[in-house]
């Protein structure tokens, strides 16, 4: 299935760039792919036809120039990703898309309704406190939202960011939902030691441990959520001579 | 006590490699260990499991050509390489994401802009 779209930046958008593919866990009616793409600045909303085949139906607006990379739809009643449980009732409100923007280092808000209701920009934000302008180099790359537990009753959103000019590397940053699913707050950032973390997942119990990898170094290292979940303290690592270019993981059952 | 962690990892090597994570071992400190390096391919940068098989891995194979992995791991308690029990054409170039259902294996072929599901 061809996507042929263009965006602002004239280096990394002159095509469509189709950078993830994931269920939507919000739509308890029918199976619905989100599809962001860094090249024409939307992530695309697919169902099925009765042919089987998978067609657009609708799509969500990014910043332009935004590039969106990777994505997370979340409702009231906050399921497990790639959940379609459908004796739940259909939530018109309170569903939410965060949205990693690549190109600008950003985190993106929308309003999710069902299907066929076009999405709400509710806001953006860095995933850098300190960022520098655009071109800079950097580029955004994965973000995780853990669901909330008894050893992490809070709700955090962490995302990566990759080539911070920064000796020390590349930084996680964490927001908070406390406010609000629609009012994310940075509340820290992480010095990874890492460059150019593209990849990182939770696991373990209660997904307590982060494992992060820098495809351009520092190898591996595994981080245990402190402080409810605001920090992340390293705990392990194995170095880039022995684990070369790490670009993603699955913790393994 | 939380016994000893599997996490497989995706690379920008032709390898996946298999690591040991152990949160409480004998010696006090949280260690990190390779255990195995399994051989697929040009790039393998993403990795999805089976739904009903989680022993079954899939990945693709980041280049111009691009292609799908299907590789079989062992039991979690004594899992170490894995072995390729199944290559595609991922339908495009340079595949950077999957999403595998029950019977479907649907891939994101982000140069040059194409979503491919095949059956």
């Amino acid at each position: 299935m061809p996507f042929e779209h263009v965006g602002l930046n004239k280096a990394r958008q002159t095509s469509s760039h189709p950078h993830q593919v994931i269920f939507n866990p919000l739509n308890y009616k029918e199976d619905e792919l989100l599809v962001p793409d860094l090249g024409a600045d939307k992530v695309w909303r697919l169902t099925k036809r009765s042919d089987g085949k998978w067609t657009m139906r609708g799509h969500v607006d990014m910043e332009a120039g935004g590039g969106p990379r990777h994505v997370i739809a979340r409702g009231m009643l906050h399921h497990p990703p790639l959940s379609r449980v459908r004796t739940y009732s259909s939530l018109a409100s309170g569903n939410t898309l965060y949205t990693l923007l690549e190109l600008t280092s950003k985190l993106a808000v929308h309003a999710l309704p069902p299907l066929p209701a076009s999405p709400t920009p509710l806001t953006s934000l860095f995933t850098l406190s300190a960022p520098i302008p655009i071109p800079d180099g950097m580029s955004a790359a994965e973000i995780l939202l853990p669901e909330p537990n008894e050893s992490f009753p809070e709700t955090f959103i962490y995302t990566s960011n990759r080539n911070d000019p920064n000796p020390g590397g590349d930084t996680i940053a964490i927001f908070s939902l406390a406010a609000g699913d629609d009012k994310p707050e940075l509340v820290n950032e992480v010095r990874t030691g890492l460059t150019h973390v593209r990849g990182m997942e939770f696991g373990g119990d209660d997904n307590r441990y982060l494992v992060v990898g820098g495809v351009e170094g520092g190898g591996v290292k595994v981080f245990e959520r402190v402080d409810g979940g605001k920090g992340l303290e390293e705990v392990a690592k194995l170095g880039a001579d022995v684990v070369a270019s790490p670009t993603g993981f699955l913790w393994y059952c | 006590m939380m016994a000893p962690l599997t996490i497989l990892v995706a690379s920008y090597t032709d390898s996946i490699y298999t690591l040991s994570f152990d949160p409480a071992p004998p010696t006090g400190y949280p260690a990190l260990k390779l255990i195995a390096r399994t051989i697929v391919g040009h790039h393998p940068s993403w990795l999805v499991s089976h739904p009903s098989d989680t022993s079954l891995i899939f990945t693709a194979l980041e280049q111009p050509d691009g292609e799908i992995v299907a590789i079989k791991y062992g039991s979690s308690e004594s899992v170490t390489g894995g072995e390729v029990v199944a290559r595609a054409k991922s339908g495009g170039r340079d595949p950077c994401t999957l999403l595998v259902t029950e019977d479907e294996l649907i891939i994101g072929n982000v140069s040059p802009h194409d979503v491919d599901s095949s059956f």
